[in-house]
């Protein structure tokens, strides 16, 4: 009698062990599997989403940028960081920024305007916002002007307590 | 009678545990483990690539073409001879059939045929062919949906492992990167994601679909310790070469990922004293941890050598190069700041670009073995 009890026992056992297993087994395979239920994977739509002006294709002028980096040091979190740097026309032609873009969308970016006549200069200003962060960030912003080289880059750096 | 229904007991209850919390199958201890350091010094020559209008932020890579340089922060991939004269942008920042449509980089590298791969913040991975021709583009996605039960078992928890310590290698159809946990139920923070997080996940390179993730965090990170980062390199081969920030060894796996054996030795005088860092004060006490820890910071293999490169920390403060011929170590030297070997051109060993940002410079070293 007790022999036939353990037996059921045990075999109670193996079939709550069993049933264990197959989900264990089946998550295995579905983690294994190559494309998870939950996965949206699609092909993204290859377009340009920028304006019509190309600034490589207009007459070239010369820049200077003051100044390249803004570094804030030491900054407590929770605050908004604001940047502004001239973008000076030195060349003899007017002078066309476009593609005005931060790397971070912690980052806010505007300028004072898109175009500036010789000797005239553009103030773009970047906002960061440092809730939420922690340590040294360098965040940047590029645009491409019509200048020799087309792209440029503006640095803001600060490490936030 | 009794026998059977026991032992098949305790065969499914032995197969039911300890195949997500342990990291048997996953580290071992070097067999062969040697030194014969007949290499006191490298003799290294310094190139000074020149590119106009650089951001000096980007990514290097190495092939039989040359030597290649991608702008992180322009989009463009510029090229180069072996003595390090730039010859071309091979692929510029726009729409064009050879022209990359975002100008925010976060990795790069070279395939086995030569094709190259870019990945942007947006984990969108665009593909060039030989002639740069853009062949393919992807967008995947991180769902961050997960319940308690998923953590070990689905990618969801994880992120691609932005900033400085992008790993993209393309190997064999599939596109690697490292990962770590970011979600609030599975981070560096919990205890649990020591034992049971994965590190690398596999891709497929024409669809995005992801495939099952590899690795674990090595036993020699401990809790909330600053140096978390890991490395990967995979050979002609398919066996993946793994290294960590905070372990002297190095693992190596086949192509299933299964251990294969260990070797490395420790670097010279390298201050490895952790402090175990608190969630309030994360930040600062890590970037003083990271001025004055030693740890080591790259991998690179060539054939049956493999580069590992490391930071002593203080007192010393040097940075330094082992090189392994197999498992036995024939070289532990030092070199500049940032130097990371990338690979090899007939005769030549060739450094990463080494990007200096403020003096806006590019500079790359070479060696002969």
């Amino acid at each position: 009698m007790k022999q036939r009890l353990f037996v059921a026992v045990c075999s109670v056992i193996c079939m709550f062990a069993l049933a264990f297993t197959t989900v264990n087994v089946i998550r295995y395979f579905r983690s294994n599997s190559s494309v998870g239920d939950d996965h949206n994977i699609s092909i993204a739509s290859y377009s340009d989403d920028e304006d019509n002006i190309d600034v490589r294709n207009m007459a070239v002028t010369s820049i200077e940028i003051l100044p390249n980096v803004i570094d804030f040091g030491n900054v407590v979190s929770d605050t908004v960081l604001s940047a502004s740097f001239s973008i000076r026309n030195t060349g003899s032609e007017l002078l066309y920024i476009q593609r005005l873009k931060a790397d971070c969308i912690c980052t806010s970016v505007e300028s004072s305007k898109v175009a500036a006549s010789p000797g005239d200069s553009i103030v773009v200003t970047m906002k960061l916002n440092t809730k939420g962060k922690e340590g040294k960030n360098v965040v940047y912003t590029t645009f491409m002007a019509n200048t020799q080289e087309v792209e440029h880059k503006l640095r803001l750096v600060a490490k936030i307590n | 009678m009794i026998k059977y229904p026991l032992v098949l007991l305790v065969f499914l209850l032995c197969g039911c545990v300890g195949r997500n919390d342990s990291f048997s199958g996953f580290f071992c201890d070097p067999e062969n483990n040697y030194i014969d350091q007949g290499i006191d010094s490298l003799e290294l020559e310094c190139l000074r690539p020149n590119v106009a209008g650089a951001s000096y932020v980007g990514f290097s890579a190495i092939s039989s073409d040359g030597l290649f340089w991608a702008d992180a922060l322009f989009g463009n991939l510029n090229q180069f001879d072996k003595e390090g004269n730039y010859l071309n942008t091979v692929i510029h920042y726009g729409n064009g059939p050879h022209e990359i449509p975002v100008n925010r980089l976060e990795a790069y590298c070279i395939s086995d045929e030569g094709h190259h791969f870019f990945l942007d913040s947006s984990t969108n991975l665009y593909e060039f062919d030989q002639d740069y021709n853009l062949v393919n583009r992807i967008l995947y996605y991180w769902n961050k949906k997960i319940t308690k039960g998923d953590i070990c078992e689905r990618t969801e928890p994880y992120a691609t492992a932005w900033g400085d310590n992008v790993n993209l290698t393309v190997h064999d159809g599939l596109f690697y990167t490292n990962i770590y946990g970011e979600s609030d139920e599975f981070n560096i923070t919990i205890p649990e994601y020591y034992k049971t997080a994965r590190i690398i996940e596999p891709r497929d390179i024409r669809t995005g679909d992801p495939f099952p993730l590899l690795g674990r965090i090595t036993p020699a990170v401990g809790y909330m310790t600053p140096f978390q980062k890991d490395f990967f390199r995979i050979s002609d081969s398919g066996d993946f070469f793994v290294a960590y920030e905070a372990d002297d060894l190095i693992y190596v796996y086949n192509s299933k990922y299964k251990l294969k054996y260990s070797f490395g030795q420790p670097g010279k005088n390298m201050n490895k004293d952790y402090k175990t860092l608190t969630v309030e004060n994360f930040y600062n006490d890590l970037m003083v941890e990271q001025e004055i820890r030693g740890r080591y910071t790259s991998l690179s293999i060539w054939g049956d050598l493999t580069f590992r490169t490391y930071f002593t920390g203080s007192p010393d403060y040097q940075n330094r190069l082992q090189i392994y011929d197999e498992t036995t170590m024939i070289a532990d030297v030092q070199v500049p700041l940032g130097f990371k070997v990338m690979g090899y051109i007939d005769p030549y060993f060739y450094s990463e670009f080494i990007c200096n940002e403020d003096n806006e410079n590019l500079e790359i070293y070479r060696f002969k073995l």
